[in-house]
């Protein structure tokens, strides 16, 4: 008698970017290849081996991106993406892709674990660094948004839709001028502009229908409780990095919360973190819709421009967006 | 003191009180006429009955991490002059002229009364008219009003 286990057919798998391999650290779970999408994952390198750099090599010559894993091994991944995320980011690596697959995945998997602790400081120590490793590995590429989309995670959590935000900051703020220090500043604002969210009964924020109007007020809390939680910290947050967290729900035509502030008094931080922080949740999967496509959100971003949205940066994002390789 | 509708202009020839700034907008033109307890809603989730009230006093910022860290404020506005809208045991409603950031510690004065508070909460009513609700963590007060009262106030007085 076959137990579910032993059944290939029966098993759940979850795709995993396979340059995330090949640390001299053992991920220690077995590795599952599909030769098609519609083949059964076979397997690909067992728990007890390593997966040789040659062998990843032949994947990428071969055009083979992903990899699975079993469901029931994905804490163990994560784990080890964790205690290797410094020497996979820096790693050079062949093509672009590549950089911002393994960029994508390893961001997402350190905040997943960051926004569980109740050290602020720490947090904040991490975004740090990966925002410079976000910045050193967008720099060096091409700005091109729909690459960048297509390795990303697209679920609601409030890691991963962070992560994205912030590469895509990263981009759009580079494109409107910034540079340096400044352009540091605003990334790992974006890291941290959803803490507040932290603090939000997860029953409200994976809710699959609408919120009522009690459940709206308490999600419309999160950016000043955000605010507090870095103020009282007392992390080196710079006032305009506070400012993305408190004000990045803030419209032009003070229609926004939490305060309702105008054009003037929005910062400008702040005014570029809107607009892609409305483009990521637009098009990813939210529990009560499906992605929108890039050209519905933008659509939706062009109604908001000049009464709720800065013009000129949902024009800039519009053209990054829509740049062609 | 307790507010009407000219108390802009005694307050503004009163050495006691800094200049008020505050610009109350159309939708508060019954502001001063206003009284008694305000409606609450069950979504509000509230503890205690608010009273309107309407005073002036004296704001003192005492622990503001965020305008001490990056200096928003030259020291001379460290301290200005508020309108007090509601008052409940546990929180106070203010207007100023400016946001208020969420943390903020404050006191506010008035007639030899002291309210310790911190902002929670921040909306902008109108250009400098920012309406600000803070949990009060303190009173002290020898004085025997209306405000007082309130502030003991579990339940609304019939």
């Amino acid at each position: 008698m076959q137990t579910l286990t032993s059944n290939p057919t029966l098993r759940e798998f979850i795709p995993i970017c396979a340059l995330t391999l090949g640390c001299s650290e053992g991920l220690h779970v077995d590795v599952f290849l599909k030769v098609d999408a519609h083949s059964k994952p076979k397997l690909f390198c067992s728990r007890n081996l390593n997966v040789e750099p040659g062998q990843l090599q032949e994947l990428v010559e071969a055009g083979i991106t992903k990899l699975y894993i079993e469901s029931d091994s994905y804490q163990s991944y994560q784990s080890y993406l964790r205690s290797n995320w410094k020497s996979l980011l820096n790693a050079e690596r062949a093509s672009e892709s590549n950089r911002i697959a393994v960029m994508t995945e390893v961001v997402r998997a350190v905040l997943s674990e960051q926004f569980g602790s109740t050290d602020t400081a720490l947090i904040v120590d991490t975004c740090n660094a990966l925002g410079s490793s976000i910045i050193s590995i967008l720099q060096q590429l091409p700005m091109l948004v729909t690459g960048l989309y297509d390795v990303m995670y697209h679920d609601y959590a409030t890691f991963t839709h962070s992560s994205n935000v912030a590469s895509y900051i990263a981009i759009l703020a580079r494109e409107l001028g910034f540079a340096g220090d400044e352009l540091q500043q605003i990334v790992v604002g974006a890291l941290v502009h959803d803490m507040g969210k932290l603090e939000i009964p997860d029953r409200i924020l994976a809710k699959p229908g609408r919120l009522d109007e009690f459940e709206f007020r308490q999600v419309q809390l999160h950016p000043g409780l955000g605010l507090r939680r870095l103020v009282n910290e007392q992390t080196q947050l710079t006032y305009g990095q506070l400012m993305i967290v408190y004000q990045h729900h803030e419209k032009l035509n003070a229609s926004g919360y939490p305060v309702g502030l105008p054009s003037e008094e929005i910062h400008p931080w702040a005014k570029i973190c809107a607009v892609v922080d409305i483009f990521e949740a637009l098009t990813s999967q939210r529990p009560y819709r499906k992605p929108m496509s890039h050209a519905t959100a933008l659509a939706m971003l062009d109604n908001m421009a000049r009464t709720e949205l800065d013009e000129e940066i949902v024009k800039c994002w519009q053209t990054l967006v829509l740049a062609k390789k | 003191m307790l507010a009407d509708a000219s108390i802009g202009e005694k307050v503004n020839s009163d050495d006691q009180f800094a200049p008020l700034e505050v610009v109350l907008p159309d939708e508060l033109q019954k502001f001063y006429s206003e009284r008694g307890y305000l409606p609450t809603m069950q979504h509000e989730d509230r503890g205690h009955a608010r009273l309107n009230v309407r005073a002036l006093g004296n704001i003192r910022f005492f622990h503001s991490p965020l305008l001490l860290q990056f200096d928003l404020i030259a020291k001379d506005h460290r301290q200005g002059t508020v309108l007090i809208k509601d008052l409940s045991k546990t929180g106070i409603a203010i207007l100023y002229h400016r946001q208020i950031f969420p943390g903020e510690s404050f006191e506010i004065l008035l007639n030899g009364r002291t309210i310790e508070a911190k902002a929670v909460r921040c909306h902008r009513i109108g250009p400098k008219c920012y309406e600000t609700g803070g949990i009060i963590h303190r009173i002290c007060s020898d004085a025997a009003d209306e405000l007082t009262e309130a502030a003991s106030w579990t339940t609304p007085q019939a």
